[in-house]
């Protein structure tokens, strides 16, 4: 075991000294705490505190990685050896190590939550599963509540001089109900993302998700066939984050998007515009640099349903002659550089979810879809996925339907977009950090009986 | 890995402060990844994972923490950090055995002594039979991994387990292109064995599998909706019970009565056709390991007989708010998490018809060959497959190939509604993906046939 700093210093000092044309090192570290309450106790408590070190090389023009976990003298060798043998087999054109871009923007760092008194977590998460329960006697249980927040930083050195180094932190909170009435089951589940406890309004919170569980009793399956639909602003932020890889230029350029040869055309209604914001103070993704040191910066990537521009890192902007956009991306340590979104969003629109409720007059509301993992392909778009909602009526909900499939394509979905709601949200982050508003869709399949 | 005595006073220290039970558990994991995109090698990484996890845990409540720094000094300051969240406890635990164990998956060719050309050779093995297949045939992405995972798991039971575990995949995905539209065809055989796996499986054969399918797709038409009989082949087809079912079988999801099938042990919850089993124990087999992450013997659980509900799979903790013993199904992705319930190689076992009776018995419905994966909310048992390809079957015969179809359903209806279970049972490899992580999961069963599913398709009702 060896002080971090050293350790990475060695690494590349030995790199130079093994043939290595150009080398870089990327840190990933984290602290982490979370814990779950389960009928007002703590049952679970976890905090960690993790880095992890990887390591890419040139070696005779091509790129090499490795990467370890484990802080030791004795596997910097090993570490180089990994990097030397993956190098040689690598047949794509190599990438390329950055000596940095001309300036970044300086953003805010750390707002603490992290370091944030743990009883008054706790303590807010108490509150909340206690309304629940008083909220409505027919919640069950309360299957997830969690509380989780960290601390995580990112630094790049290599060779050519540059060190850069960013540091974020955010906390949220997930909570799953299970509401049951003379033998039949509803679940729902409600999440939000913050920097600040007192963003959480604990009633508000405890309301929606103990409405959105008990408002699905009576719910039935509807005939099948094609209906106007609203997609709540959550659905439709799962469906954008599914898709959100087809707008990488390694997906395009691989012959893996649907976007592929459509940069200028119209492929959305002109009403869509979405945005991938690096700055954004909401988004989990903020920052200043991506995964391969270049500067990031603000785009707009479907302008009024025009595409503008795919997502590219230095690799894929050189094979299109254009500017890296800043979207190189690494999940972590274990993961070669690739594309992501950083926070993406569907720029929001005026009608308020009231209005979008008149403007369907008669169809359905999407308030949660399973099976995106599975049952929507990246590259055709198709996606046929499980979903539960409302049956509308002259603009008014008028019944809870479930078991039913909703199919379409996605190129068609952003095409088939009447109306954008007011009622923006973030998504959960996953590679990218999602955000929409609710949207109506002129029509859709659905199968139900 | 760590010495037993660094190990010893950690779980010491641990139940010093608080707690009346404590767990550490150590990985070194070496992995491997090469990937081939259109017949080029894209991408190659080689990692150390390495981490210790200390659990520490009160009657029901737990505690999770853990590194990457293996330092004697900072494991006793994370263990009495860790056990003093809890109200001192005077248990004394018993002192760390060794347990001696038979090897159930030997290794004969270890990844580590296979070189990266010999690999970048198999890869392109597979790559070429794909492309070869059709013209249709756009897009080929090959990935081929291997990790060798050394864990020790010591608790303050006396247990103290080290284990090695080995496997391989390789992931064929086939994309066909016609008139602007894309299909895919996929398929991941891989094995707890090391490179000895593909010499007793026929890769150039499973890439045209994925060639095959994808071609097949894209000349399909869309599948139909709405309700009819569903027959699904063996081996990935028993993904359906793996979501539908074996999740709700998890104590994980039991013990806090979150299962539509708690509580209902001696109960008959199936058809009686239905006998489906839980074997972490099958030599070799993908979700096979001689341990549980836990330091628990594998074991061979019969889940459901005859339709009856027969048992869970039960980790320790759970197993404590049940009032039952262990399972051997304690798992995890990494020692970043704490272990909890999770399947092995979970199938539905063999019964009496051909998978050509059971065609040839249908007069109408939709005959799934390949399943695509799919998720369930445990509460309500309420599932979604995707179908990765599909056909229409019409007076007992196998018709026309249809595309994006949708099964939905509850777990605990479509047990009942299995009617003709084949004698074909056959296993397939996944990931399966919980609040333990994602971990290798093997799914199976032979061909069987429910007389009544909800089909989701763009093609319109029957």
């Amino acid at each position: 075991m060896m002080e971090l700093n050293e350790f990475m210093e060695k690494v590349l000092t030995k790199a130079g000294k093994n043939d290595f044309e150009n080398s870089e090192i990327y840190l990933n570290k984290s602290e982490n705490f979370e814990f779950r309450l389960y009928k007002g106790e703590v049952d679970y408590y976890e905090e960690n505190e993790e880095y992890g070190v990887a390591f890419r090389g040139e070696f005779n023009n091509k790129m090499g990685y490795s990467y370890t976990e484990k802080i030791d003298e004795d596997v910097i060798d090993n570490i180089l050896k990994n990097a030397k043998n993956n190098a040689l087999i690598m047949d794509e054109e190599q990438e390329e190590i950055f000596g940095g871009s001309k300036e970044y923007k300086s953003l805010p760092t750390l707002t603490g939550i992290y370091e944030y008194d743990r009883a008054k977590k706790i303590e807010l998460l108490k509150r909340i599963e206690k309304y629940i329960y008083e909220l409505d006697e027919r919640i069950r249980n309360i299957n997830y509540c969690i509380y989780a927040d960290e601390k995580t930083g990112e630094q790049i050195i290599n060779n050519k001089n540059l060190n850069l180094n960013y540091e974020n932190d955010i906390a949220y909170i997930y909570l799953s109900v299970i509401a049951e009435e003379e033998g039949e089951v509803h679940t729902a589940s409600h999440y939000q993302l913050f920097r600040d406890l007192s963003e959480v309004k604990p009633k508000q919170f405890a309301n929606k998700i103990v409405q959105d569980a008990v408002s699905q009793f009576g719910a039935e399956t509807i005939k099948s066939g094609q209906y106007p639909i609203i997609l709540r602003n959550e659905v439709f932020i799962d469906i954008l984050s599914t898709f959100s890889s087809t707008l990488s230029a390694e997906n395009v350029q691989k012959g893996l998007s649907l976007f592929k040869d459509k940069i200028g055309e119209q492929v959305a209604d002109q009403q869509v515009t979405i945005v991938d914001d690096p700055f954004y103070e909401k988004g989990y993704r903020r920052t200043p640099f991506d995964s391969e040191g270049v500067a990031a910066r603000f785009k707009e990537v479907i302008k009024e349903g025009k595409l503008t521009t795919y997502l590219h890192n230095l690799k894929t902007a050189q094979k299109d002659n254009t500017k890296s956009t800043g979207n190189a991306y690494r999940s972590s340590h274990k993961s070669k550089i690739s594309i992501s979104p950083t926070n993406m969003y569907l720029k929001k629109g005026e009608y308020t979810f009231d209005e979008l409720l008149t403007e369907l007059k008669e169809g359905l509301v999407i308030e949660e879809v399973q099976g995106l993992h599975s049952g929507a392909n990246q590259v055709s778009g198709d996606f046929s996925l499980s979903a539960r909602g409302f049956y509308v009526e002259n603009g008014e909900v008028e019944k809870p339907v479930e078991q039913i499939t909703i199919s379409g394509n996605f190129l068609q979905l952003l095409k088939d977009i009447q109306y954008i709601g007011s009622d923006f949200k973030m998504g959960l982050p996953g590679s990218g950090h999602i955000g929409s508003a609710s949207v109506v869709i002129e029509s859709i399949d659905v199968s139900g009986s | 890995m760590l010495n037993k005595s660094v190990i010893e006073d950690t779980i010491n220290t641990a139940l010093e402060n608080g707690g009346d039970f404590a767990e550490v558990f150590v990985e070194n994991k070496v992995t491997n990844s090469i990937n081939l995109v259109n017949g080029k090698i894209d991408s190659a990484n080689t990692g150390i994972d390495y981490g210790v996890g200390i659990r520490v845990i009160n009657q029901t409540n737990e505690i999770y923490v853990y590194t990457n720094n293996d330092q004697r000094d900072n494991l006793l300051k994370l263990a009495r950090k860790a056990a003093s969240m809890f109200e001192q406890r005077d248990i004394k635990n018993e002192s760390l055995q060794y347990i001696d164990y038979n090897n159930l998956h030997p290794i004969t060719i270890w990844p580590k002594d296979v070189n990266q050309n010999q690999k970048v050779e198999l890869i392109k093995k597979a790559y070429q039979k794909a492309d070869d297949y059709d013209d249709l045939i756009t897009q080929v992405l090959v990935g081929l991994s291997d990790y060798t995972q050394n864990v020790q798991i010591a608790n303050s039971n006396g247990v103290f387990v080290e284990d090695e575990r080995t496997r391989v995949r390789m992931g064929i995905q086939a994309v066909a292109t016609l008139k602007g539209e894309k299909q895919t065809g996929y398929l991941g055989p891989g094995s707890h064995m090391g490179f000895e796996f593909f010499d007793e499986i026929d890769i150039e054969e499973k890439a045209r599998e994925a060639a095959r399918m994808a071609v097949t797709m894209i000349k399909a038409g869309h599948a139909p909706q709405g309700k009819m009989p569903v027959i699904i082949d063996n081996k990935f087809g028993g993904v359906i019970f793996h979501e539908a079912c074996g999740h709700g079988l998890e104590a994980t999801s039991v013990a806090k009565n979150n299962s539509v099938f708690a509580n209902k042990l001696g109960e008959k919850i199936a058809s009686e056709k239905v006998t489906a089993i839980d074997d972490g124990t099958l030599p070799n087999a993908w979700g096979s390991q001689n341990f549980d992450d836990e330091g628990h013997p594998a074991q061979r659980n019969v889940l459901i007989k005859d339709g009856v509900l027969k048992g869970y799979m039960v980790d320790f903790l759970n197993g404590r708010r049940l009032d039952m013993e262990s399972t051997g199904s304690g798992r995890r992705q990494s020692y970043r998490y704490s272990p909890t319930s999770r399947m092995t190689n979970t199938f539905i076992d063999n019964g009496q018809y051909s998978p050509e009776e059971i065609i040839s018995q249908t007069e109408y419905g939709l005959y799934a060959k390949h399943m695509g994966g799919g998720s369930v909310n445990p509460a309500t048992g309420e599932f979604n497959f995707n179908v990765r390809e599909g056909y229409i079957v019409e007076n007992g015969e196998v018709k026309k190939p249809v595309r994006g179809a949708t099964l939905i359903g509850k777990g605990a209806d479509i047990l009942k509604k299995i009617d003709m279970v084949g004698n074909n049972l056959d296993i397939a490899e996944g990931m399966c993906g919980s609040i333990s992580g994602s971990v290798p999961a093997g799914v199976g069963q032979p061909t069987i046939r429910v007389s009544e599913l909800t089909v989701g398709g763009r093609g319109g009702s029957q």
